[in-house]
């Protein structure tokens, strides 16, 4: 490459990086703070800081149904992080109609049922009927 | 400690392919680009090894773990003792008459040089960039290397602030890592039982297998250190690309665009970081373009990661073999994948389904949000800066004509753009609300091949 085209590329290169670097720098300040301000918390209080009630919501899932139950979900707009963070426990279809929850119930007797609704906002779990336990 | 588990993981993946790299790539001293090349070949042969695992329902369980990690340590060398028949696998070339040793397989660029007779100087020996005369700039190594190193610094702390949060981390991958940690296979309920809600659950499982086998090494999931998995994998991608940049450009303008690339916002935005975001976009990108620049001897082997990483792969790979015009090299990949196609087949088709009859009425309307889509991604400089000005840039300056390996990666590039545009023009959901999320991540997918031929471009008169 001629000595001038190398130049040119250079200096290209350098204006291109200074530009990267006005929004590097700040972004990397901010993952610093970031990773200081949680320095030593736990996994799911992370979670918490970062996602605020509705991992409450989901902590209090998983106290309740015992890990490898099968989940009926009762819901017209399923969350779509619930599978995730409930598995070992397996959430399978259920209804997409907040009244379907006893018919859901009778239909899957041996499974737990969550309903969900987010208009009004609803969230109960419901035990197998077939086990005895009281309603959470 | 996790965190030091998951360095260890990442050193045990590309120790393990280290030995499988001087298996198929004999004649390549050690180098920092071969350790980018050896963790490509050991995440896709420790990730596809657990999948084949599974399909011949050979045990994982317990020690079984460690008994196939092992034994994908010792195949490559036991193999390069059948094979190539000698005890030799150091990286010097043979002696000649001493031995049966083939000759060094080389990189896309590198072949073209030794074929072209005007590249050679004088004596012989092959022309390259570095030979250009021009004595390199001192700054640019030292900036260079700590631009990257603060890239690098910015995504290690945010990978390890926050568990992954995005929808493609958890939904997609992180949910069948988590089934694959506590079930060790894909042959379960949680995959196969189409009543329980397992979004894409037919999508490619190396980045879930990888995944889980961390989790394994540390006994319970952790989606917030495994992160750091994604870091690697873009440290490797910048390799790759500082190793195909330096075939053609003197090393320090290799390492500068390199730092340029790494530095590009988008990587290391706070929310949507890409270099540790736990989605298989880099993943992807590095095998892509790994797959286009790598010698002929890796190519099944990274077809196997182009495919198994995301879908786009099935196409591109494709596109890649026939503008390479490795031919040889399609059947022992096709013979490779030949498992994951049949298992895909088995696995509920739940996503939206891409290839139904188009509603032709209506791509026409389509191409106009795309466009806009496109234009407003393109002038983003919150996260691209001035990359995609320069690469036009770069396209069009005048540079005489272009060496046949830079056509076949600019051919690549309009090819994979064609080939998503066809996707989003088919999309049977609303392209609204998929253009914004997605077209960021697949632009990073272009980025690799089209920085390697522009390097590559303007390296090309060195002599």
């Amino acid at each position: 490459m001629k000595r001038s085209s190398s130049r040119l590329l250079l200096t290209v290169l350098l204006a291109a990086g200074i530009v990267n670097v006005v929004f590097v720098v700040p972004n990397s300040w901010k993952a610093l703070a970031a990773f200081r301000a949680v320095e030593g918390l736990s996994n799911p209080e992370r979670r918490f800081l970062q996602k605020g009630d509705w991992y409450r919501a989901i902590l209090s899932l998983e106290n309740q149904v015992p890990k490898n139950a099968e989940v009926r979900l009762v819901s017209p707009a399923p969350p779509w992080y619930l599978a995730y963070y409930l598995y070992p426990r397996l959430l399978k279809k259920g209804s997409e109609a907040l009244s379907d929850e006893d018919a859901v119930r009778k239909r899957n007797p041996g499974d737990w049922v969550l309903v969900y609704g987010e208009s009004p906002p609803e969230m109960k779990i419901l035990p197998p009927l077939t086990s005895g336990t009281p309603h959470a | 400690m996790p965190e030091l588990l998951i360095c260890l993981y990442v050193a045990y993946l590309a120790g393990m392919g280290r030995f499988w790299h001087r298996w198929l790539v004999p004649g390549r001293d050690w180098s920092w680009a071969t350790l980018a090349w050896s963790f490509v070949l050991g995440t896709i042969v420790w990730g596809y090894g657990q999948f084949l695992l599974n399909v011949f329902n050979l045990p994982v369980h317990g020690m079984w773990l460690y008994v196939w990690q092992t034994m994908l340590v010792v195949v490559p060398r036991v193999l390069q003792l059948v094979i190539r028949g000698g005890p030799s696998i150091t990286s010097s070339p043979p002696v000649s008459g001493g031995g049966s040793m083939d000759p060094p397989p080389r990189l896309l660029a590198e072949a073209s040089v030794g074929a072209c007779p005007c590249t050679r100087s004088v004596a012989g020996a092959p022309v390259t960039a570095r030979d250009d005369g021009n004595k390199e700039a001192t700054w640019i190594k030292p900036v260079a290397l700590c631009l990257i190193g603060v890239a690098l610094l910015t995504a290690a702390l945010q990978a390890l602030a926050v568990p992954m949060h995005m929808w493609d981390s958890i939904v997609i991958y992180g949910f069948k890592a988590k089934i694959l940690f506590y079930e060790q296979t894909f042959k379960t309920r949680a995959f196969l039982d189409p009543e329980v809600l397992h979004y894409s659950a037919d999508y490619p499982l190396l980045i879930p297998y990888l995944e889980s086998g961390f989790y394994r090494w540390l006994g319970h999931p952790d989606d917030r250190v495994v992160r750091l998995l994604f870091t690697a994998y873009w440290a490797a991608w910048l390799g790759i690309l500082y190793d195909a940049l330096a075939l053609r450009l003197r090393r320090d303008k290799a390492l500068g665009l390199v730092a340029f690339v790494a530095t590009l916002p988008l990587f290391s935005n706070m929310y949507m970081g890409q270099a540790s975001s736990g989605f298989a976009d880099i993943p992807f990108a590095l095998y892509w373009t790994s797959f286009l620049v790598c010698p002929a001897s890796l190519l099944p082997f990274l077809a196997v990661g182009c495919v198994f990483t995301k879908n786009e792969g099935i196409p591109l790979v494709l596109i890649g073999w026939v503008l390479r015009g490795q031919y040889r090299s399609m059947l022992p990949g096709l013979l490779l994948l030949a498992p994951w196609g049949w298992s895909r087949h088995l696995l509920p088709h739940n996503a939206a389904h891409y290839l139904r009859a188009p509603e032709w009425a209506l791509l026409a309307e389509r191409l106009k949000p795309i466009g806009s889509s496109l234009a407003g991604e393109i002038v983003r400089f919150r996260n691209w800066g001035a990359f995609w000005f320069l690469s036009l840039l770069g396209l069009c300056w005048p540079m005489g004509p272009l060496r046949n390996e830079t056509k076949i990666l600019l051919t690549a590039v309009g090819l994979q753009s064609a080939c998503y545009a066809f996707v989003y023009l088919i999309y049977p959901q609303n392209l609204v609300l998929l253009l914004p999320i997605t077209m960021p991540r697949l632009l990073i997918h272009l980025v690799g091949p089209l920085v390697v031929a522009l390097g590559w471009k303007f390296g090309e008169k060195a002599d």
